[in-house]
């Protein structure tokens, strides 16, 4: 298994991205990069941090950065990964969650400042995890 | 391990040339707090200001509330933050301020810090509208980053509680609260008819403003580990996390854990209470199971037959939660919950982000996303604008004739998770 990160933050990107694979996309939405996740995940994927990291609600950022495991190439060829039923569960939870929190609250609207923090406490959650993944 | 509490009621906070308590008023020489304060180069300015009950005040945005206290014979309070030599807390006699605190204000990494009314209806959802706030604002040097700007209030903080709370020591009108905590082998073979109860206390500890601080050091650095209600009643565990304003921990919420509070009140007459377990809420799965684990075999290894969980945050710490309840009740341990819920505006949503069928015993403190219509104040200490910015604001929340339309979990302790707030359920 090898570490990848979906970000729509271009701060995990910049920082990251030497040493981690990462896709990013700017425009993806936070429900998009879930369902991003999701569909890597019924292929051999794994969670390594909960897909709502943190305790800041999905309808108060905009930035959001999933880190997983997936299969290397090894691991495909020989058809050797599996499905991890617990990532399977968090991830369609999240899903749901994040869906809620985003169509059923006040929206936040953002400046510059608190655009800039946010993508700053997204990093730092990252790197926590990141930190924590290579104990 | 006896901790004596000699509680000194504060009626009212006066500015004077001389700090002392007179009469249960506080006074206080803001040029001494400045002074200490200023103590830390990274402060680049700090001032004072009162917040009394009942007043058209609103304090915001609030970084961490702390009942200001002191260690009569010596030593730290706040154990492990400002001497290496720390003691352990939960021993001899600490004098605590009743009904007030000092409120730390100002914008930290611009968004997660909460709002507090001292009058209208805040007063109705969050207990920090019923006591005297002696506030401090405090700017930083520009050169400070965000991790240390986070360090420089919090410490800021805790210095100042203690300053203050020495003013005490010369006051002879006190109630005394003994808190007696007996070994566990001791405590096993007590009341033998009573069901054995540990509570496992969640603390997040994830990064920038998701931490928490145990005896000075970073809860990241923590295992599940067994602790005394009298050292957490004692200044052990220290806020460093102001994300979610309504369940934020403050400091204040640590030394006064509304669950130790009751756990103790019935200890002896309904349950055993058979001690504590300190959980930090990791970020990597890999952790969290680790935690399950370790968490778990404590409340074994204490003889647990009932376990009380309190929550502490949102979306991945609800995964902690349930894993370690589905693994108590899986051993045989009755297993109850205490967490708020984020049913969306009008309640009508899934509350929870993860769920376990073992997990049928909940205590909710209220939905978080229900909003508020809050008067405007008269004065603001902090900065009113910041409200479109703190969780549970938005850019529409002030309107147009100064009312604040907020989510109730920008109210700090507006739901808090050790069940030390004025929202809750009932069934009809």
């Amino acid at each position: 298994m090898k570490p990848l990160i979906i970000t729509n933050n271009l701060k995990v990107y910049d920082e990251f991205s030497a040493k981690v694979e990462i896709v990013y996309g700017e425009d993806l939405s936070q429900e998009e990069i879930l369902k991003m996740a999701r569909d890597r995940i019924h292929l051999g994927a794994k969670l390594v941090i909960h897909p709502m990291m943190g305790r800041i609600k999905p309808h108060e950022t905009p930035f959001k950065s999933v880190f997983l495991e997936i299969p290397d190439e090894r691991e495909i060829s020989d058809g050797s990964f599996t499905t991890d039923m617990t990532s399977v569960t968090l991830i369609e939870d999240s899903i749901a969650e994040t869906a809620k929190l985003i169509h059923n609250t006040y929206r936040q609207k953002y400046d510059e400042q608190l655009l800039s923090d946010l993508s700053y406490i997204d990093f730092i959650l990252i790197k926590s995890g990141i930190e924590e993944y290579g104990r | 391990m006896n901790l004596e509490l000699r509680k000194v009621q504060i009626k009212d906070i006066v500015f004077d040339a001389e700090s002392k308590i007179v009469d249960g008023v506080l006074h206080v020489d803001p040029k001494f707090l400045e002074e200490l304060v200023l103590e830390d180069s990274r402060v680049k300015t700090v001032s004072f200001d009162i917040a009394r009950p009942g007043e058209s005040v609103r304090i915001v945005p609030v970084k961490d509330v702390i009942e200001p206290r002191a260690k009569y014979e010596g030593g730290e309070v706040f154990p492990g933050l400002f001497r290496e030599d720390m003691q352990e807390a939960g021993e001899g006699i600490t004098y605590c301020l009743k009904g007030m605190a000092i409120t730390s204000t100002g914008p930290i990494v611009g968004f997660q810090e909460g709002v507090i009314d001292m009058s209208g209806p805040c007063v109705d959802y969050t207990i920090y509208s019923s006591i005297l706030h002696l506030c401090m604002i405090i700017e930083k040097q520009d050169y400070v980053d965000p991790h240390d700007h986070e360090e420089v209030v919090r410490l800021a903080g805790i210095k100042v509680a203690e300053a203050v709370g020495k003013l005490g020591f010369d006051c002879e009108e006190y109630d005394t609260e003994t808190l007696e905590w007996k070994p566990i082998g001791e405590k096993y073979g007590e009341y033998p008819d009573l069901p054995k109860v540990v509570y496992v206390y969640n603390c997040m500890a994830q990064g920038l403003l998701h931490d928490s601080y145990f005896y000075g050091r970073d809860a990241k650095a923590l295992v599940p580990t067994m602790i005394t209600p009298n050292e957490v009643m004692d200044g052990a565990i220290v806020s460093g996390n102001c994300v979610s304003p309504g369940s934020k921990t403050t400091t204040y919420m640590h030394q006064n854990n509304a669950v130790i509070r009751e756990l103790l009140k019935i200890h002896g007459v309904e349950i055993n209470f058979m001690g504590i377990v300190l959980n930090p809420l990791m970020t990597t799965l890999k952790e969290k199971f680790r935690d399950r684990m370790l968490t778990v075999r404590q409340v074994k290894m204490l003889g647990a037959e009932g376990v009380i969980i309190s929550q502490e945050g949102f979306g991945n710490p609800t995964t902690d939660l349930m894993i370690v309840c589905q693994e108590l009740e899986r051993n045989g341990i009755k297993t109850v919950i205490i967490t708020n819920e984020d049913a969306g505006v009008d309640g009508m949503s899934e509350s929870l982000p993860d769920s376990v069928q073992e997990a049928n015993a909940i205590v909710t403190t209220g939905n978080s996303n229900a909003t508020v219509m809050l008067p405007a104040m008269d004065k603001t200490i902090g900065i009113l604008k910041e409200v479109e910015r703190v969780c549970g604001g938005n850019v529409t929340s002030i309107q147009e004739d100064g009312r604040l339309l907020l989510e109730i979990h920008g109210i700090m302790g507006g739901h808090n998770l050790q069940g030390n707030t004025r929202l809750g359920a009932v069934t009809i």
